[in-house]
Order: C-alpha cells, then structure tokens, then sequence
C-alpha cells in the first residue's frame, strides 16, 4: 500500500486535480455499485476523453496496478466493483454522443452518454434505440455495452449485442485500437461483438458505433390477468407461436401485484394468479389486428380483465407499476438481492414453481417479475439485514440454489445482469471445465496479466464433480475430434484442412489431413415451443429451410448456392438482404458445437435468446473462416414466418438516383427485407426491387409510401414480382454472377454508398452490379477492385470476394488492427498453426 | 445521524442510482459524493461509526453542504427514500459541529431573526436599495473591481425593485359575483423584492370571483430558519401563522412561492411533534395551503382571453414540482392563454441553483447550475421564462442578464394577469 501511495504522486503528475479522487473519505462513495458487493479502490480518475484513458491504462501498467472501468455505477452484479484495490476509470465526463447519422442510421457514442438520454436523442428524430434496461435513466452507455444490457423490450428487438457494430478501445496493454464500424459484416471475426458483454474483463470501451432503427409510429399496451401463472405461461407461449412478436411481454404474479397495488394504486388485478403487461407496435393500422389476434390466443387460456390503451398517460400508469418493483418491495426490506436467471420460455411455470419452492422452504421471502416473452426471470430475494452475514449467506446460498434450479431447466445464471462478482462462482454450474478454459484463453490474450477488473467473471473454485453432465457427443463428431487431435499431437504436427460437407477423401496435398462435416448432415433437435432448432454443421442451408417451411418456422437466411452448409454459411459468415430485417447470422446463432485445434469439444453459448454469463463464445466464430476451430453444429432460433410479403420492382437506370430512393425507404420502414439496386452486365436498365414483409395492415403503409417516394423522384411505374422477393433475386444474382468471374462485395455505411458508387461511376455501367442499399453493400462483377475497395477502406468499410471458396486473404480489403489479438488466440489453440493454415484469420 | 429513525431511513437505500441524473451538484461535478446515493453512502458511514461523528471530516461536511435541498431525488427515488430528511439531518449535525465566525453569525441573526419576519422592515430595506439601482450607485459597485465575491454575488441576485406595494389593510373584493373567500398568504421577501408577483396574484384571485383576505397575524413561513437548523424560532413563525390563518372560515390558504407553500403543506407538523395538540392543528391548517396554480387550475371560471405574445418556458419550482408534486397545473394554466407558446426545458426536472439562500453561500456551484439551466432556456429559444418561486425568480432575472438574446422573467400570476388587462378587462 505504501507503494501504492508513492505511485500516485506519479498519477499527480498525469492528470489535473480535479481528474482525480485520492480522499479516503470521498472513495467511501466509490466502494459499490447497485449490487451488494463492495470494495474500496485506491484512487478514482475521471478521463476526458481517449488519450487520458491510454495515459492512465499505460501508469496502470507499468506500476502494475489493477484497473476497473466504471460508469454510473448501476450495474446490479458487482461489475464495476474495485474489489482489488487500485485504480476505477469513472467515464461519467466522456459523456459526447459524436455522431447520429440519419442517413445510414448509425450513432457513434463515448461512454459516458446516459442510455435514457440517447434513446430520447435518437427518438426525438424518429429513429429508434431498442435495449432499454430498467436502469436506463441514470445507466451509461459504456456500461450498457460492457454488460450487454437488455430490457422488456428484448424481446422483439435483441439486447445490446445486437446493435453494436465498432468500438474503439484501449488495451491492458495501452494500445488503442478501432475494431469494426458503420459497415456490416467486415470479413473476418467481429471482435467488437467479443467484446459486447466482456464486462470490463477485456478493454476500456472508449467508444461505440451502434445501428439504429426506424421508430415504430405508434404503440399499443394493453394488460391481461390470469386465474393462474402457468395459464399466465402458456399464453406467453401461444402468443409467440402464433408469429405475433409483442414488443414486450411481461408477468406479474399475484403476490408480486399485491405489494405493487399497495403501493402505486394502478389498478391491478390483484385478484388474479398473474398477470400479463402485453405491447405490441408497428403502425397505427396494424395494432387492433394484433392485439385482437393477442385477444383471441389468451381467451384460450381464460384471460380476464382486459384493459388495452393507447393513451400515453394510461400507459404510463401501466408501466409505473411494473417499475416500481423495486420501491414496493423497500417498503417490505432495506435491501433485496435481485438476481436474474434465464430459462427457455417453455420452461417459465416450471422454473417460478421450482424456485417458488426453494424459497419457501428455506423461508426466505421472494417476489417474480419476469420478462416472460424471453424466459427472463427477475427473482427478488428480500434481505432483513444486510449487515447480518450469517443471513447474507443464507441469502447467497439460495439464490445459487434457484441458479442451479435454472440451469437443470435448461437455463442460465444471468439473462441480463451480469456475472461480476455476485455470480462468479456460479459460472460453474453454467460451464464445463473446457469452455471456461476457452473463455480463460481469451482473457489471457488481451489481458495477460489480469489487471483489468480482476477476479470478476471466473469461479476462484474448482468446480465439483458432475455438476454438470458430460456433453454427449455424437460418434461422427468424436471421430473427427480425434482425427484432429491425433494430427496436432503427432510430431511433425499434421497439417489440417476443413472442406466443408465434400467428401473427406478429395484430392489434397500429402501431408494434409481433410475434414468433412458431410457426417453431420440433418437436423438433430428443433423446440418448437423455444423456438430454435439445432442442425449439424454439414446441414445445406436448403434443407434446413426445407425443413422448417414444414413446421410453418422460417430461418431469416439464405444462400446463393444450393450445398452451401450451415458450418460453411457461419465461417463465412454471408448474409444477404434479409439482413437489415431480422438482423445477420451473429444475431440469429444462439449457440453452437465446435472442434478447437487440439481436438477439446466445446459448446460455444447456450441455446437461449439471452445468456450474459462469460463471454460471447460463438460470435469468435462467426466468419472465422474455419481458422479457430471446426463448427460441428450449429443452434438458430427461428422466427414464425411473416403474415405477409410483396415484392415491388421499378425501372431505374441511374445507380446513385435508385440508392436516393432506397436510402429514403429505408430510413422511413420497419418492414423492408430488401431493397436492391439490380443490373445485369453490358448496358442493360437497372431496376429497383423492394419486399416487405410482416403484418398485411403494415405492409400497406409501406407499399404506399413506396408509391408516395417513387411518384415524388418521378420515377417509372412499379410493378408487382410475383414468384420471388428480393432475396432470391438476389441469391440468382450472386450465383450466376459468380458463375462467369470474380464477384466483389464492398461494404460501407448505407449513406456511404452514393458516394463510393460516385468514385468510379463507370464501373456500374459496364458491370454486373448489385446494390443492397438497406445493408449498404455493392456487389460488382469485376476483377480489377483495388481501386474502388480502396475507396469502401477509405470509408471505414471493406471488400471481399464473393464465392463458393473461401475468399483470398490478399484480395481481402479491411483495416486488421483487430488481428494481432486473434493471431495470439490461434496461437493458443494451434500452436504449430497447422489447423486451416490457408483460412483468411481477420 | 445516530437517530435510529434516520438509520432506518438509511437503510432503505438501495444505491441503484436512479437518483444520479436529477441531482444538480452531480450533474455539475460527476462525482459520486456530490449525489443523492453518494452523501447517504457518507451518512452511512457516520451511521455506522466508520466516520466519527464529533470529529467529522472537511471533505464530509464538504459534501453534505454542496446539497441544494432540492429533492429531485425524492420524486426519481424508486424506493421512496426520504432524502429530505437525511440530509437535513447531516446538515444539522454539521452545523452544529463548524464554528461560524462572528460576522456570518451576526448576519444570520439579522437576516433570519429581525429581517425576514418583518415585512415592514424588509420594505425599507428594499426601498434603500431601490434607491441604490436608481440612483447610479448600483452602476458605481459594479465598476468596482475590489469588492469582495461574496458581496458581488449577493448584489448580482438583486432584482430591479418594484415598490407597487399592495394594502393589506382591508380585503380584496370579488371582482364579479362573489364565488368564495380565500386568503392570501403574503411571505417576506418577495412581498419587498418582487411586488408584482403578489399584486398579479391578488388580482387574478380577485378576477375569479374570490374575496382575498390578508390577516394580519402572518409572517414568514420559517424555511429558511428551518433549513438552516433554527427549529425553535421556525416554530415560533409556524405558530403565528397558524394563529393568523386558521379557523377563519376560508376556503383556502394561497401561497404563490414553491418553496414556502411547501414548507406551509409539508414541515409544519413535523415542528410540532412533541406536542400532538399543536400537531394537530397544524395539520389541520396544512390541509388548508394550496399553491396558487394548484388553486386557480380547480377555480378558474374567468379563463384569461387577451393576447400575450411569447415563447415562453416554465421553470418549476423544484419545492413546488418535486415537494408538492406540482407539474401539470401551471403548465395547463399557461397553455390556455392566447398567443402564449409553452415551450418544454430539456431538463425542466433540474434545479436553477438559487436553493433558498445557497446561490450566496455556495456561489461557485450556483453559478454553474444556473449556467446550465440558461443553456437549457436559450435552447428553447424562449422570450419569457416563467417562475412559480421567489428564490428561483431572483436567481433566473439574474441569469437572463447573461449576454444572449433578452429574456423576460415573471412570476405565473403576472403573465396571466398580463393576459387579462390585454383582453380590456379592468
């Protein structure tokens, strides 16, 4: 400590007085966060922006002193909790929202911005910025990022992780590196969507690029009561299975209502088992539809008690008494431990009884507020006394108890909170030895000497035995595990060659050892009820779509090429147009098996739509390229298909004027599955193609404002395309284009796209071109592309090539100041780096 | 702080935070110990003996007094905390502990004790300054470079003096038929300061058909005595109050000033708890306060018809929004006057700084938290920046004086008011 003290004359020197808390007495309110761990750090600094947060990672690295990033302190796990000492890095003063770009729909904020306060920016321009946790009126960004926060509305629009594109950020190390941007699916592995949810383990988050999303015009509530919470549950479940997605589905139970009631007099139905807070949203022609349908689904589960409202004071009304959780229940005790594990939906009634049941028998009084739609239970565990540790740690023990109970159900310890420190020990129960070792190699890469937030997110304890059962691994994929083991044990080490779902035996160099998923071929469980189903790697994407158009499900992707595989489609990592609609292949992938270089089997994530526990192991694969591993198969949720889908198509023959119109329709849509620009080579008419889909009611609205925008820019008639939509035009497009050359897709923000097109207006003339406005990419038939993918650098974004192979690593445009962190990782796992030696690592 | 009532209030306290965003000094300094969740987690520390409370620290008392009392907190609290009374609590406790000097004790005395009680008094006072801004001197201060900060900040809150002082000698008729019988609580300063605010208020009471009636027994409410810790002389001004207002047969008790008609509605039983009887009837004469906007919103059978003229903001009172849960009503009232355009304040939830006398004693944060609230103003692009409060109508004339386009300051009353003699009436 002495030391300690000296070492700060040295920060004395670095930063003003007023950067710097020293006094012990002010540190006192430094010590906690809004959980119950606490830890009193040495020294608070306040950066002002990038370069203090370097100079101060860089004093904290040479004079080996523990860092841990904070930023308002709301976070309910521990996570900004300095419980070893040393030095907290408060954001609350980089608090400059940099840019809201219209156009392309993308913001770029520091850490500091309050989460209310940009969503309420963003909003008062009609756009739209989903995550919305309970905290988000005092919650920084930075944290909402570092812990990936969610919130009701979840449930139809994802958590954080989903609207993170680029970061900068500052390394244990002191570097400062940009990971990612304003363009969609830079080749390689996004690094920035690692990190979403890293929980300050990995890097100081000086600043995030996030996509936005058109405002939904209009939003209806309407609250429903239950005779019991399994009926409550069913109905949850009904409702989704239907295809309706609310915007948020919540549950109340009675004794939960009783105490709210009690206190903020909303008009409750207390005399219910449960109740539902049901929102749905879209335009204003599209609500009574849905929740008259909504109606009719829950009346099968003896729904009473309807109160439905559009009134914004009314609504408010509503939503005051699901907010006052907190307050009812610290008129009932001074504190509460509120945890938040995670089930599979299906699994809500049998989880609340379950834990219903630990709690009481260990008297330990709890009320439920879930997030019902996402399985998201929010046990509150009522404490006397904090003060009194004896009861402390009955506390902690019951709520591991409810924890485990979540996990044996499928579940996860933390739907949205966090594992910090509350949590830590519990990652045990979630996680085999293996995947945590994976995770554990991850830190040991960015933060070799665990100096930043140490002692948060691993267990300090072995786990026990058994705790949870082995993986059962399938014959087929333990044959090639061992295959792959055998090669990197064996001296020379063999080289290792992933080929998809061809056959193993394919020509290859002597010393090479192939790999073929072609063995893990077809779908090996669908859940209906959850809503995901789980496929083997070698599974065409065909066949699972196949598969799914039978049970009425739909999987947002698709490929040009009729064997593309599931494996090869996520290392790959290609989305088409659909993208913009229902987000990209990083979003829609829960969790999946892979092969690590040494032959370890693992399960990368869990099949939950929100799993905050450790990092976000299957995202390292996602456009990996088969360099860090073999997938082996893969877990997508699905969606019911939309109600309705039209596709439109106009003639246009300048590029930059169809990009003009479908930037307009894309910043004014909340239905649009595609909007293309469209030419075939030689000096053919383009045309403009758009679909959209969802509700009839919506997609109306949009088709009118389709005609409203065409007739404004005086464009020709549209017409109807009957027999396909957007994504199979384009899916055409691309195969037949790769058919005769090179095919090269460039990526940019959306807004960009005018002016990269602009850079070599000719090229669009003689080439086949294809332009996805929505995503903001060109697609061009050409071999010659330096120059324009100099251009799409330029503009922080990137080309590659488009094709049945995997793409050449030097043909690859993109900044790769993110690699050096993924070449270490590789290392680790192959270090003879005979594993895909040929694999682009980006 | 060793209360166990307060250490029950204490611990209801769940640090989530919700409180960091409405509190001024955070928003001013970004530090922890500058909010709401942040001093109690230092009262804690007292509480709990890890701070000792007969030897507490600089930075502690530091903390503790940077708080405006605005109570923000309380309305953004999930829990229902009742910072209001913890943090008078440790301001209590610090003051009982710092050893003023004499002069600031003398000035206290003075001000608290022998002015603020004496309307009369404090008239004179207001006529010898109004004499000061009217006669050059006050153009001769300003050029003078010397003068110490705290006589320059206590002389910037001076507001131009209107000496249209009201007789209170007789009631106010009902102008039209006669509706009801209410009466008119007069205050201290702003009755000597800011004239108009309560000639306007009477008028328009009067232009809704009440008789307003002014007795005599009344004096200052005892805020600020109260704030600072004089509980017994606050008691005392409580008592006359009391005495003046209560049983007299009206239907209501009008305050115009956030701040006091909080102090009226909210602190006066608790002065009384020793003593159930006079609890009781304080209680009593509680119920009988309302605000001016809460009032005239229930009562307003005259809506104001003539034509003013502006972009205008409303600055709520932070006693008025936060203590008496007063938002909608003057708001309402504004939005019915024709050619007014109503405006809404980013942050209409923060304080302007002004805090009962805090703008003097802590002139540097005051400064910053009205700064930001002029930002806030000029935002809305706003001609007329309407108040409900004597402190924050000084602190905001003050604050319009900052270079930027020109901006009116009125109390509510006189922009209705305003409205009514455009529509011709007399």
């Amino acid at each position: 400590m002495t030391r300690f003290a000296d070492d700060l004359t040295s920060l004395r020197d670095l930063f003003a007085t007023d950067q710097l808390i020293l006094d012990p007495v002010e540190l006192i309110t430094y010590e906690i966060d809004a959980g119950v761990d606490r830890g009193c750090p040495g020294v608070v600094l306040f950066p002002a922006d990038t370069q203090d947060v370097v100079r101060a990672v860089a004093w904290c690295r040479d004079h080996g002193v523990p860092l841990v990033a904070r930023g308002s302190g709301t976070g309910l796990s521990g996570g900004a909790v300095s419980i070893a000492g040393g030095l907290i890095l408060e954001f609350s003063r980089m608090k400059e929202i940099e840019q809201i770009d219209e156009i392309s729909l993308r913001a770029r904020f520091q850490p500091g911005v309050i989460a209310q306060y940009f969503a309420d920016t963003v909003a008062a321009r009609g756009l739209h910025y989903p995550p919305d946790p309970a905290s988000a009126r005092s919650a920084s960004l930075g944290g909402t990022v570092a812990e990936n926060a969610g919130g009701p509305h979840c449930l139809k629009y994802g958590v954080t992780a989903n609207y993170v594109m680029g970061m900068e950020i500052v390394l244990p190390d002191a570097q400062c590196l940009t990971l990612g941007g304003p363009a969609l699916d830079y080749p390689g592995v996004d690094l920035a969507a690692l990190l979403t949810g890293n929980e300050g383990s990995l890097a100081m988050i000086t600043k995030t690029t996030v996509r936005l999303l058109a405002k939904p015009p209009a939003v209806m509530t309407m609250m429903a009561a239950f005779d019991s919470v399994d009926l409550a549950c069913s109905a949850v479940s009904a409702i989704i299975a239907d295809g309706i997605v609310p915007a948020t589905l919540e549950l109340m139970d009675r004794k939960m209502m009783e105490i709210l009631e009690d206190y903020t007099h909303a008009g409750l139905p207390v005399e219910a088992g449960a109740a539902l807070i049901i929102e749905v949203d879209g335009y204003p022609a599209g609500l009574q539809p849905q929740i008259d349908r909504i109606t009719s689904i829950i009346a099968r589960f003896k729904a009473f008690g309807l109160r439905c409202t559009q009134d914004e004071e009314e609504r408010a009304a509503i939503w005051l008494a699901r907010k006052s959780v907190a307050g009812a229940l610290a008129r009932l005790a001074p504190a509460s431990l509120a945890v938040d594990p995670t089930v599979p939906r299906s699994q809500l009634g049998e989880a609340l009884r379950r834990m219903a049941k630990i709690c009481e028998e260990r008297k330990v009084p709890t009320y439920y507020v879930s997030h019902a739609g996402d399985g998201n239970l929010h046990p509150q565990i009522l404490i006397a006394d904090p003060n009194d540790e004896k009861l402390m740690d009955h506390i902690r023990e019951t709520g591991r108890l409810i924890m485990q109970e979540a996990v044996r159900l499928g579940g996860t310890i933390s739907g949205e909170h966090g594992v910090g420190v509350e949590k830590r020990e519990l990652m045990n129960f979630i996680y085999r030895p293996d995947e945590l070792a994976a995770m554990r190699d991850i830190k040991a890469v960015f933060d070799p000497e665990e100096r930043f937030n140490p002692g948060k997110m691993f267990p300090t304890t072995a786990p026990e035995p058994d705790l949870i059962p082995q993986r059962r691994v399938l014959p087929a994929v333990q044959a090639i595990a061992d295959q792959i083991r055998t090669a990197a044990e064996s001296s020379p080490p063999g080289r290792v060659a992933i080929v998809g779902n061809a056959a193993p035996d394919r020509p290859a160099p002597a010393a090479e050892i192939c790999v073929s998923s072609r063995a893990l071929d077809g779908v090996l469980t669908f859940v209906p009820d959850d809503m995901y189903v789980v496929a083997g790697a070698g599974t065409p994407l065909a066949s699972l779509r196949g598969f799914l158009e039978a049970e009425n499900r739909i999987l947002p992707l698709v490929s040009p090429w009729e064997e593309t595989t599931l494996g090869g489609l996520v290392a790959a990592n290609l989305n088409g147009p659909l993208r913009a609609r229902y987000g990209g292949i990083k979003d829609l992938l829960l969790c999946m098996e892979v092969i690590l270089p040494d032959g370890r089997v693992i399960e990368a994530g869990r099949p939950l739509v929100k799993n905050v526990a450790g990092y976000d192991l299957p995202r390292l694969f996602v456009g990996s390229f088969g360099c860090l591993g073999m997938i082996t198969s893969v877990t997508f949720k699905v969606l019911a298909p939309p109600k309705a889908r039209i596709t439109r198509s106009i003639p246009v023959a300048d590029p930059a004027e169809a990009v003009r119109v479908g930037l307009a329709l894309y910043r004014q849509t909340i239905n649009a599955s595609a909007i293309l620009w469209i030419k075939e080579k030689g000096a053919l008419p383009g045309k403009l193609i758009c679909t959209f889909e969802g509700l009839p009611e919506d997609i109306q609205v949009e088709e009118d404002l389709l005609r409203q925008i065409s007739s404004d820019n005086h464009l020709a008639a549209i017409d109807p395309v009957k027999g396909q939509d957007g994504s199979s035009i384009w899916a055409d497009w691309v195969r037949s284009c790769c058919d005769a050359g090179p095919l090269v897709k460039y990526g940019v923000a959306p807004g960009d796209l005018l002016g990269l097109i602009g850079s070599q207006p000719d090229k669009m003339t003689t080439n086949a071109a294809l332009i996805d406005v929505a995503n903001g990419c060109l697609y061009l038939g050409d071999d010659d592309h330096a120059c324009l993918a100099q251009n799409a650098v330029e503009r922080n974004g990137y080309a590659i090539d488009i094709g049945r192979t995997p793409p050449d690593p030097n043909r690859i445009f993109k900044d790769r100041s993110g690699t050096r962190l993924l070449t270490a990782l590789k290392q680790r796992w192959d270090p003879s780096g005979c594993f895909n030696p040929d694999g682009p690592l980006l | 702080m060793l209360d166990p009532a307060v250490q029950d209030e204490l611990s209801h306290c769940l640090h989530c935070g919700m409180c960091l965003q409405v509190c001024p000094t955070y928003h001013i300094y970004g530090t922890e110990m500058d909010s709401p969740r942040g001093r109690i987690a230092l009262m804690r520390a007292v509480a709990t003996g890890r701070l000792k409370v007969d030897e507490l620290p600089p930075s502690f008392t530091r903390h503790i007094e940077l708080c405006l009392g605005c109570r923000a907190c309380e309305a953004a609290c999930p829990s229902a905390v009742k910072y209001g009374h913890l943090i008078k609590a440790a301001q209590t406790t610090v003051r009982e502990q710092t050893r003023e000097s004499w002069l600031a004790r003398g000035v206290k005395w003075l001000g608290f004790r022998k002015l603020m009680p004496f309307r009369e008094r404090l008239k004179v006072l207001a006529s010898a300054l109004w004499l000061y801004e009217n006669s050059g001197l006050q153009t001769l201060f300003r050029s003078l470079r010397f003068m110490p900060e705290s006589l320059r900040q206590m002389e910037r809150l001076l507001p131009p003096i209107s000496r249209e002082y009201f007789d209170y000698a007789v009631p106010a008729p009902a102008i039209g038929p006669k509706r009801g019988k209410v009466a008119f609580f007069i205050g201290c300063v702003q009755e000597a300061f800011l004239a108009r605010a309560n000639r306007a208020t009477i008028r328009v009471l009067q232009r809704n058909g009440y008789e307003v009636h002014f007795p005599v027994g009344q004096t200052c409410c005892g805020a600020a005595q109260l704030h600072l810790g004089d509980l017994d002389f606050a008691r005392t001004l409580a008592m006359k109050n009391i005495d003046a207002f209560l049983d007299r047969g009206f239907e209501a008790v009008i305050s115009n000033a956030g701040g006091c008609g909080a102090t009226l509605k909210e602190e006066y039983e608790g002065l009384f708890s020793a003593d159930p009887a006079a609890a009781a009837r304080a209680a009593r004469f509680s119920a009988l306060v309302q605000d001016f906007s809460e009032f005239m919103l229930d009562h307003l059978h005259e809506p104001p018809g003539g034509v003013v003229k502006a972009r205008a903001v409303y600055s709520d009172s932070c006693h008025l929004r936060h203590v008496q849960k007063i938002k909608k009503q003057p708001r309402q009232l504004l939005r019915m006057i024709p050619g007014l355009q109503l405006a809404e304040l980013s942050r209409p939830d923060l304080c302007c700084g002004s805090a009962g006398v805090y703008n003097i004693v802590h002139p540097q944060s005051a400064n910053a938290i009205l700064e930001m609230k002029m930002e806030d103003v000029r935002a809305a692009k706003a001609d007329l920046l309407v108040v409900s409060n004597t402190g924050c109508h000084m602190q905001l004339i003050a604050g319009a004086q900052q270079p930027g386009p020109p901006i009116r300051v009125a109390h509510i009353a006189e922009v209705m008011e305003e409205s009514y003699a455009k529509e011709g009436r007399v």
